[in-house]
């Protein structure tokens, strides 16, 4: 067996809401920011082949005690930031002190993207106070829970995430791209409600926002396609809109 | 050849809403448009020194052993 146990102090990123972002005002601190560090195993196979993104490598294992999730699931998602080496063009992971910062920019925009999405169902809410339940679901949307570990002894730095596992909630739909805020289009009716719902999430966080920033990138999975419930593992949270200042438009800038 | 312009950041008018779309969206105490600018300007990366002291404080055995760190 090449499954390793790595004695790590875990970070887990702290609920936050938007105007306790808004009456904060400073740049977040994935460590400061945490809800309370813990010690713990992280137990994975690291010779297993990692699944690569564009700048991120994924690997799987799982936690000594389930700590990210509110569920009893100890599994975890690992990942780490990579570049591709100039001198042998192999992919290789940056080191600890570029990871923290790489990773802890990563956690902010989860941090914020999960505010953004407590604006919505905060104005849906309302709404549902004032004026009853409508005649049609809204989906439940959140983002992957999250947190930053470092082993203790190598001082390796990892994000770890709350695990979606697609044989339990179903396939991974990109809902909405990083490179346009019109949604894919879907054959599927629920994943295109589902798509629906996430515009009208973006313009009520543009409009709440005062038209500073809205989540782009939505991509997840549902647990059931007639009541969705959806995990959304991704969605950058991009700001500063440029050209006409409507969401409409394709130039989004990422921090 | 045209050059790909790196994307960049665009100062508009964050005040000014289309007033239909703004419509019940305004409510007492809400966030203004400079305090969310405040907020959003203030996630930027950290700099060096901030990451420096970052890492003095957790990393001292990178300092202690003297390994070379390399910023890619």
């Amino acid at each position: 067996m090449n499954t390793i146990s790595v004695q790590c102090t875990l970070y887990p990123t702290a609920p936050t809401t938007f105007s306790g972002l808004i009456g904060q005002a400073r740049p977040f601190d994935a460590i400061k920011d945490c809800d309370g560090p813990t010690t713990l195993m992280l137990i994975y196979n690291p010779n297993a082949a990692p699944k690569y993104g564009g700048f991120k490598k994924a690997l799987f294992g799982h936690l000594s005690r389930p700590v990210i999730s509110d569920s009893t699931s100890s599994s975890v998602c690992i990942k780490q930031c990579w570049y591709t080496s100039g001198a042998s063009g192999t992919r290789l992971v940056y080191d600890n002190l570029t990871q923290i910062t790489k990773l802890s920019a990563e956690i902010n925009c989860l941090h914020w993207a999960s505010a953004l999405m407590g604006i919505v169902y905060n104005f849906i809410n309302k709404h549902i106070t004032m004026h009853g339940e409508p005649p049609f679901p809204i989906p439940k949307m959140r983002f992957v829970k999250n947190a930053l570990a470092i082993a203790d002894t190598t001082r390796d730095t990892y994000m770890l995430e709350e695990l979606i596992d697609e044989a339990v909630q179903g396939a991974f739909v990109k809902y909405i791209g990083n490179g346009s805020v019109k949604p894919f289009e879907f054959t599927d009716d629920a994943a295109a409600y589902r798509a629906g719902f996430l515009v009208f999430c973006q313009h009520v966080q543009y409009l709440k926002t005062k038209g500073l920033a809205f989540i782009g990138d939505f991509q997840g999975e549902s647990i059931s396609s007639n009541y969705p419930y959806v995990v959304l593992r991704f969605g950058f949270f991009r700001w500063k809109l440029s050209v006409d200042g409507s969401p409409n438009n394709n130039c989004i800038v990422c921090f | 050849m045209t050059s790909r312009a790196k994307p960049r950041l665009v100062d508009q008018p964050v005040t000014e809403l289309p007033t239909m779309l703004s419509v019940g969206f305004e409510e007492p105490g809400s966030p203004t448009a400079s305090d969310v600018r405040r907020a959003l300007e203030a996630q930027k990366a950290p700099s060096k020194k901030k990451v420096k002291s970052i890492c003095k404080f957790y990393y001292f055995h990178v300092e202690k052993l003297n390994i070379n760190v390399f910023y890619h």
